[in-house]
């Protein structure tokens, strides 16, 4: 089986022509390494990185910005911000405070 | 007295006080929001460093990281405070809203403006419901509010990608984004991960004709556009229209000022110091030339501070400037002039789409692939190959 894809990696997006032969994933047209991991990552299980924002306690118009740390499987992004939109932040956390972890990865405040 | 005033405390202003700061004493930055960043702290997705960082950070990460530097500095922060105007009478007077400063050279680090419905000139009703991205974005991303229920995009930058993904990912239902060029204007990674992922339509050739609504917007008629005509119209129901119609660099006090501007970027006419007509004026960021990501930008600002700090000192010498001249497939190139006595690189974007051209500057030709007008070009060019000053695609 043949796909293209184009790499989301970094700005200039390589376009990405992906052969899965016998079991195997053979990858073309990648400019760095990360290209054929993205490849692999995208034919087997595709990531993204996790963001949105959170309500604070106490706090009418501020909203606080979190993410994930590595990327989490593309297919529960809608489900954790639905989850998300629900929760309150404490007061008093600060940026880079973890305040959650989900699959072994850290969700993390980037702006509060 | 300030050696070095930056007016602005986006990225592109706080690498210019810090490049400024490893040379002189007294520097300042004048901010008009109480915060530092710019745009960036609204901007929460990831995407931000990769180049500069080498680390891929969101908006508000990237921004802190300059923040937490320049506090941990010896730099004067001016902040909820605005520069209303400033004139140059040896030094340059500045006046801000709390009173008057002054100083030996200035940057300009303003950042930009979006367009609005009304400087594209979208006609129909004016209902509430029309909105600029960041406009939208802020409502969503620093307030907490979701800003329409049924919403079209206007324009497919990456500005308009990542806003039709944020607000599909908070459940609003994003009828499509609609682009009157033949391609998309954001980068291909941002037409999967933003539009692909969320089952976005992408609607090429096509752009908005008319709003209506009494209060909330209620309907637009939509057209699709061939050879300049308009071959197909349809209404489509919806409660919010997001503009993404592109950039303006802010340059108003610049203007005001009377400093020679390039009609082809918004920006100021600048040398290879980002020096513009006005001696010991400088400009950096998005207000020189929008620019496709941050890292520019802050590079940009490193380049203008260090220039302001030796114009400060008194160590940038008189220079004479040649003007690069813009020939043909070339949209502009920045800096506009150039000493011919250093090496530089120079910035330029093309005016079309092109799978492989030859770029000639001077007497350095490249051959480039995959060249598109919403991508910077970034061109080296040695001191010694200056020739006729020339840019054009071959
Ligand atoms: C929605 C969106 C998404 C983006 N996504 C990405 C991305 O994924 N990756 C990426 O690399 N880049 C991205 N960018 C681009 C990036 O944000 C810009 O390149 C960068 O912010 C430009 O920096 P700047 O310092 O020139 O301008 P700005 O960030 O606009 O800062 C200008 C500052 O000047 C201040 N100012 C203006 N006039 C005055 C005055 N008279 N007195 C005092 N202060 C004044 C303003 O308040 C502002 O703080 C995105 C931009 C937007 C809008």
């Amino acid at each position: 089986m043949k796909i293209t894809m184009t790499c989301i990696y970094c700005p200039i997006g390589c376009t990405l022509d992906v052969e899965i032969k016998d079991g195997r994933i053979i990858v073309k047209g990648n400019r760095c390494p990360k290209g054929c991991e993205y490849a692999r990552q995208e034919v087997t299980d595709p990531k993204r990185i996790f963001f949105t924002v959170m309500r604070v306690d106490g706090e009418e118009y501020k909203v606080a910005a979190v993410r994930s740390v590595a990327p989490l499987p593309k297919t529960e992004i809608k489900k954790l911000n639905e989850k998300f939109a629900k929760k309150y932040l404490n007061k008093n956390t600060k940026v880079r405070d973890k305040i959650a972890n989900i699959h072994g990865v850290d969700i993390i405040v980037t702006r509060i | 007295m300030y050696d070095v005033v930056v007016i602005g405390g986006g990225p592109a202003g706080m690498a210019a006080a810090l490049k400024a700061r490893e040379l002189v004493d007294k520097v300042a930055i004048v901010e008009r929001s109480d915060y530092l960043g710019g745009i960036l702290p609204q901007c929460i997705h990831n995407g931000f460093g990769l180049q500069y960082l080498k680390e891929d950070l969101t908006g508000p990460e990237f921004a802190n990281y300059l923040a937490e530097k320049v506090k941990n500095e010896d730099i004067d922060l001016l902040l909820g405070e605005h520069v209303e105007g400033l004139k140059k009478a040896g030094n340059f007077k500045i006046q801000l809203i709390r009173g008057k400063i002054e100083s030996k050279s200035v940057i300009f680090a303003t950042g930009a403006k979006e367009k609005t419905r009304y400087m594209i000139n979208i006609p129909g009703d004016r209902p509430s419901g029309v909105m600029t991205a960041g406009t939208a974005q802020a409502f969503l991303d620093m307030h907490g509010y979701l800003p329409g229920k049924k919403v079209i995009i206007l324009g497919s930058g990456d500005i308009g990608l990542i806003t039709a993904r944020r607000l599909a990912m908070e459940g609003a239902e994003v009828l499509g984004v609609y682009e009157i060029l033949p391609y998309p204007s954001g980068l291909p990674r941002n037409i999967v991960q933003c539009l692909q992922d969320y089952d976005i339509p992408l609607f090429l050739n096509h752009t908005i004709l008319e709003i209506k609504g009494k209060k909330r917007v209620e309907k637009v008629l939509v057209g699709e556009i061939k050879d300049g005509e308009i071959v197909k119209r349809e209404w489509v129901d919806c409660d919010t229209v997001i503009i993404a119609a592109g950039l303006v660099p802010n340059n108003k006090l610049l203007i005001k000022m009377g400093a020679e501007m390039d009609p082809s970027t918004g920006g100021p006419v600048v040398n290879e110091y980002l020096e513009t007509s006005i001696k010991g004026a400088f400009s950096c960021g998005n207000s020189l030339v929008i620019n496709d990501i941050v890292d520019y930008a802050v590079i940009q600002g490193e380049i203008a501070g260090r220039s302001a700090a030796l114009y400060a000192k008194g160590e940038i010498q008189n220079r004479k400037f040649n003007c690069i001249k813009v020939g043909n497939g070339v949209k502009f190139v920045v800096p506009q002039m150039v000493s011919g006595e250093e090496d530089v690189e120079l910035i330029m974007r093309v005016s079309e789409p092109m799978d492989i051209a030859k770029i000639r500057v001077g007497d350095e030709i490249k051959t480039l692939r995959f060249l598109k007008p919403n991508s910077m070009i970034f061109f080296k060019l040695k001191r010694e190959k200056l020739g006729d000053a020339k840019a054009e695609v071959q």
